[in-house]
């Protein structure tokens, strides 16, 4: 009878490290986990830089344009095309006109495929210039030396 | 007595298993919400209202134009600062192959064939560098050492509209920052877009 009983005891396995370690994987997920959202797509290929500034004024609204390789623009999620953004950009005027700010205050970050055209990038500029947007950023995936 | 000890021991005794339970859930959801970020950087780019209606601004010293072509695929076809060929032909024919190695690896992955891409995106990028580096070379001989006239400088890119535009980020990179040991010292902070030819 006593044997039975210390069998039992040599089967309940010590969590504590376990735990312990469970722990410290939620902490490091916890401590990873970003919250920027639909900033960084999977369809875009940024070109690489090394000496690219690091992202600032992130409390400034930026207005992000990400051109795809195939020429289209994605903006708010949805793929459209590149002549149609003017209609979108007067979307974005009228919304920052109302609530009275410029739209010269607003940043325009350009997310440009590395295998884009270079002419649809300048375009994209000209479509915001023409809506009153000047402020202007490329973005690039940053390789550090 | 001694049975009355070993009551009090047994009822100290958690239960752990809820506990665990959500641990894990928690270590699950985190584990599937993690996305790994890819660290990104801005270049500011100045592009004025008023440039592309023509307005001549007085700066003190002349713009540097970067003369960028392509061929009809987007391959850079040559580089022109102030009326002279800076990019030799065996860098750009190793350019153009990378293009190619990951043109061709990007369409084996849209099969399903993931093999080829790692090594044409290493490739890709190692080109870039040294069409970074080649044209940084040039940039700095043309400023000789006085890194400060640079900073007043400003970069002007004249690019065929069919260009590929990581050669562009290439050449922003190589005027905009030199790399000496672990930081990296500013050059030319004043980068624009050619206004478009009226020709075309």
């Amino acid at each position: 009878m006593a044997r039975k009983r210390k069998s039992a005891a040599a089967t309940d396995i010590d969590m504590t490290p376990m735990i312990d370690v469970t722990f410290q994987l939620i902490t490091f997920f916890m401590f990873t986990l970003n919250f920027t959202e639909a900033e960084q797509d999977q369809r875009i290929q940024l070109p690489t830089s090394q000496v690219a500034k690091p992202i600032e004024n992130a409390d400034i609204e930026p207005l992000t344009l990400q051109l795809m390789d195939d020429g289209r623009v994605i903006y708010n999620g949805e793929p459209v095309a590149l002549l149609a953004l003017g209609d979108y950009l007067e979307n974005e005027k009228s919304v920052m006109i109302a609530a009275s700010k410029e739209p010269s205050a607003a940043t325009v970050v350009i997310r440009a495929d590395g295998r884009a055209r270079t002419g649809d990038v300048q375009q994209i500029i000209r479509s915001c210039q023409e809506k009153g947007f000047d402020k202007f950023t490329l973005r690039a995936e940053y390789k550090g030396p | 007595m001694a049975k009355r000890e070993s009551k009090l021991v047994s009822k100290i005794d958690i239960n752990m298993t809820p506990m665990i339970d959500v641990v894990f859930q928690l270590l699950t959801f985190f584990m599937l919400t993690l996305k790994t970020v890819i660290v990104e950087g801005d270049f500011n780019i100045r592009m004025p209202l008023g440039a592309s209606a023509g307005a001549a601004e007085e700066d003190p010293i002349p713009p540097l134009i970067l003369k960028m072509t392509a061929t009809p695929e987007g391959r850079l076809a040559g580089v022109q600062m102030g009326g002279k060929s800076v990019v030799g032909q065996d860098l750009l024919g190793e350019l153009a192959s990378a293009d190619v190695m990951l043109d061709n690896a990007l369409a084996a992955a849209r099969q399903g064939n993931k093999g080829p891409l790692g090594p044409a995106r290493r490739a890709k990028q190692q080109t870039a560098e040294e069409l970074t580096r080649a044209l940084q070379a040039q940039i700095l001989d043309a400023f000789g050492n006085d890194l400060s006239r640079a900073e007043l400088t400003e970069l002007e890119l004249d690019c065929d509209p069919g260009l590929k535009y990581d050669h562009v980020v290439s050449a922003i990179t190589a005027a905009s920052g030199v790399i000496q040991g672990d930081e990296v010292v500013p050059l030319i902070q004043k980068i624009k877009f050619s206004p478009p030819k009226k020709g075309k």
